[in-house]
């Protein structure tokens, strides 16, 4: 009991503190040690399952390059050799320490190399250009950008735009080197009532006159009805007030809002029609389908734990039946690997559904505390 | 080490021998409190899949045990079921860009919109539901549903490369077009109260999943749309009456607990002289679902109106508690009441323990509270921050995704710290419950 302090060893008692101030001390120096080891164990973890991972996929991809004949689905008849891993009877086996053997980490899904570095602000390194990295980049943390670095144009004046603003942005669209190209701008939406563009900034207000009965045309529409003025319009019911702007408050009212609107939406039209198109053909599904929630009706301190694994699934897959048809073989690969799999592929092969979902909430709580 | 103290925190290794002592085939260290394996012959940490299985399971839920084991296998057994090439037929995997981690354009004061679609975003819950076809849109013929578009926004977050901010414009004209009475003044041009956003999305959204049925408040309304089975729970209000001590129980079901913050603090001002005292969500929590409190109440048995007691705890927990501090109150003033905001700050964890709220906190049996402990553990998902004054506020968000925590304000995500989160003025607080088994 005389040692004044505990395993890291940086809280110290003086020495001639009392045993009670002693205990303290070390009972201090045991917590922070335990909140260092916790991290650092969770950063090997993932590092070392990481490299694991990397030696697995190297070897894998060598074995089916080696043995074009045999069908994808199986795994190849060949044993191949790297500096870090053994490939052997549809199994793979480790050599030695991945922290010593790998340098470099794959991505388990695409199988590029990932970035190690972010590619700017707080500890950015310069990517090396000839290289195509995994699209998943380390996250950018720097003032006035985002985790992708980007950053947005000011939304301009904030009323109605003004000639010569509009003069400034048509120069922007015309000559695009002078704006960096991880600025945004704005981008506009198509009123799903009215079907006209309008930008986001203006959405709700847009909606609120279009849609639901304020905002200033029917303010006008309803001062009309009340002053008699509009003659072909019958004073409305209230339903139908939530339509759309009568003609003539329209023609009463001078465009110039929606001319604004218009005009300055048109650039942005055609990408937006394009980003729509793409995203109907693309379904992400989760891989596991199993009907997730009906087992458990109305416990729910008790669920069963089934859900665990729906939790547990990271991994969404983008549902794409004309591209699945060009299957690589490395993709086969991928898939059929839970199947061969085995207790005897010691760190590699399981590697990457674990390493992927500790990338969501699946992590095990004990790397929370 | 044998002249240091062993205290609860210390850490303790305990060494496996090899089976033939003198042959050191496989000396290996455990991590008493990780179950973290140290080999000597590598003189690294070793992560083996089979023994961190077992590792994970052992933290997880805290036993070994057989039972949960086969649970475990068959869980495994079924999901290998499924055909590898009918999912590689049909899938290809989603861009390693796609990681759901987008802002959400402001379309005009619709920042409390955003802040509660980004943490149902980024509720793993309802992120399973959408991704796994839960409501598809495709086949859903109600026009301008608002179930639809959360389909689609699920599908452009986690399947599109796209890092720009996304349009949430369908959400938008779904919110315009749906009457609901009961919300209708949040649709205005002007903002609004995140929190009334978030009740009414979740009646919304569990009358185009669930039973059709309207919720009502203070009934007990059961139903399996995904809605119910992620943030709705059951609370418990026991009456007894002090004349002839018969107690009546009332259980009705909750979306979110809404947790009073200004009367505490008034009293903590009074009795500690600060201006603004600083609570903690369990002091909110204590006040509501511990103590109990007087009312009158038309006691049967006694058949007049007597003094009672009323205690109110939580029956059951939800997969996902939505808490609401209510930092906005009409106050009194001297000519009329007008709304003002709480700013006492309130503390809260990144996890929660349940148990001492629930209507089993009373009987103790030690054996069985650990394992109920356990099953009332929550961890912080997201929390909804209102920034400045009532009338001219911003709402921002924080979520967590796997252990990273992001900052979200508008179109705009940035990465968080954790004492950022925990240092945020919150107005909504959403947990997550640890294990769901």
């Amino acid at each position: 009991m005389n040692s004044a302090t505990g395993r890291a060893g940086i809280i110290r008692a003086r020495d001639d503190a009392g045993s009670m101030d002693k205990l303290a001390h070390s009972v201090l120096d045991d917590v922070l040690f335990n909140i260092v080891s916790d991290l650092l164990m969770k950063t090997h973890r993932e590092e070392k399952t990481a490299r694991a991972t990397t030696a697995a996929i190297r070897v894998e991809k060598l074995a089916s390059d080696a043995s074009e004949s045999s069908t994808p689905d199986s795994g190849p008849d060949v044993r191949i050799e790297t500096d870090a891993a053994i490939y052997e009877d549809g199994k793979v086996l480790l050599k030695g320490n991945p922290l010593k053997t790998t340098t470099d980490i794959l991505c388990p899904r695409c199988h590029l190399p990932r970035l190690l570095y972010p590619t700017d602000g707080k500890g950015a390194r310069k990517p090396d250009p000839t290289i195509v990295y995994c699209k998943k980049h380390p996250f950018i943390e720097k003032p006035g950008c985002d985790i992708y670095g980007q950053s947005w144009v000011g939304p301009g004046p904030g009323r109605g735009k003004k000639k010569k603003d509009m003069d400034k942005k048509d120069g922007a669209d015309g000559t695009p080197e002078q704006r960096p190209p991880n600025v945004l701008s704005f981008p506009s939406a198509t009123c799903s009532k009215c079907k006209r563009c309008i930008l986001v900034t203006r959405l709700n207000n847009h909606m609120g006159s279009c849609i639901g009965n304020s905002g200033r045309n029917a303010s006008r529409a309803a001062a009309q009805r009340i002053n008699g003025g509009g003659s072909q319009n019958e004073p409305t019911p209230p339903p139908s007030q939530k339509a759309t702007p009568t003609p003539t408050s329209r023609a009463q009212s001078p465009r110039k809002r929606d001319a604004s609107d218009d005009d300055d939406d048109d650039s942005e039209t055609s990408h937006k029609k394009k980003k729509s198109k793409h995203s109907q053909t693309k379904r992400v599904i989760i891989k596991n389908t199993k009907p997730p929630l009906k087992k458990d009706k109305i416990k729910s301190s008790s669920l069963s734990q089934e859900q665990k694994a729906d939790y547990d699934v990271p991994s969404p897959k983008v549902l794409n039946k004309t591209k699945s048809k060009a299957e690589s073989p490395i993709k086969k690969l991928k898939v059929t690997k839970p199947t061969i799999a085995s207790p005897m592929s010691k760190n590699g092969r399981d590697m990457d559904g674990e390493s992927e979902s500790s990338g969501t909430l699946s992590s095990p709580p004990a790397s929370r505390h | 080490m044998a002249t240091r103290p062993t205290t609860p925190a210390s850490p303790k290794n305990a060494k496996i021998k090899s089976p033939s002592p003198g042959c050191p085939v496989f000396g290996c260290d455990v991590d008493s409190r990780t179950g973290a394996l140290y080999c000597q012959i590598c003189d690294d940490l070793v992560w083996d899949p089979t023994l961190e299985e077992l590792r994970v399971r052992k933290i997880g839920t805290g036993t070994f045990s057989t039972n949960r084991k086969r649970k475990h296998d068959e869980l495994f057994a079924e999901s290998s079921k499924e055909d590898p090439r009918i999912i590689s037929a049909n899938t290809t995997v989603a861009s390693c860009r796609a990681s759901g981690l987008r802002g959400i354009y402001n379309a005009g004061a619709t920042c409390y919109q955003n802040v509660v679609l980004q943490s149902f975003l980024h509720n793993p819950l309802l992120r399973n539901f959408y991704l796994s076809d839960g409501h598809q849109s495709s086949e859903c013929s109600i026009s301008h549903c608002l179930s639809c578009a959360m389909d689609d926004m699920f599908q452009d977050f986690y399947a599109l490369e796209s890092t720009n901010g996304y349009t949430a414009a369908n959400i938008l004209s779904g919110f315009w077009i749906s009457e609901k009475k009961a919300f209708e003044n949040l649709v205005t041009t002007k903002e609004q109260d995140a929190h009334e956003f978030f009740q009414f999305l979740a009646e919304e959204l569990h009358e185009r999943n669930g039973d059709g049925k309207r919720p009502q408040s203070g009934s007990e309304h059961t139903c399996n749309c995904i809605i119910h089975q992620t943030f709705y729970g059951k609370m418990q209000t026991t009456t007894t009456c002090q004349n002839c001590h018969n107690s009546t129980h009332a259980v009705q079901s909750f979306l979110d607990l809404s947790l009073g913050v200004d009367t505490l603090a008034q009293r903590r001002a009074k009795k500690t002289g600060q201006k603004l005292p600083a609570l903690t969500l369990g002091d909110c929590l204590d006040e509501e679902y511990v103590k109990s409190d007087k009312c009158e109440y038309r006691c049967h048995k006694c058949a007049s109106i007597q003094q009672a007691r009323r205690h109110t705890s939580i029956k059951r927990l939800p997969n996902v508690l939505s808490i609401q501090l209510k930092r906005f109150e009409f106050k009194q003033g001297k000519h009329d009441r007008a709304a003002s905001k709480i700013d006492n700050p309130v503390s809260f964890p990144l996890q929660l323990n349940m148990l001492p709220y629930t209507n089993r906190a009373r009987n103790r049996d030690s054996r069985e509270n650990l394992e109920l402990e356990r099953s009332c553990t929550y961890d912080l998902l997201s929390v909804v921050v209102h920034v400045g004054e009532i009338e001219t506020g911003h709402y921002v968000s924080y979520c967590r995704v796997g252990d990273q925590w992001f900052k979200f304000n508008d179109h705009k995500v940035e990465l968080a710290r954790v004492s950022d989160v925990l240092g945020a003025q919150a107005y909504l607080l959403f947990y997550i419950i640890r294990s769901l088994a």
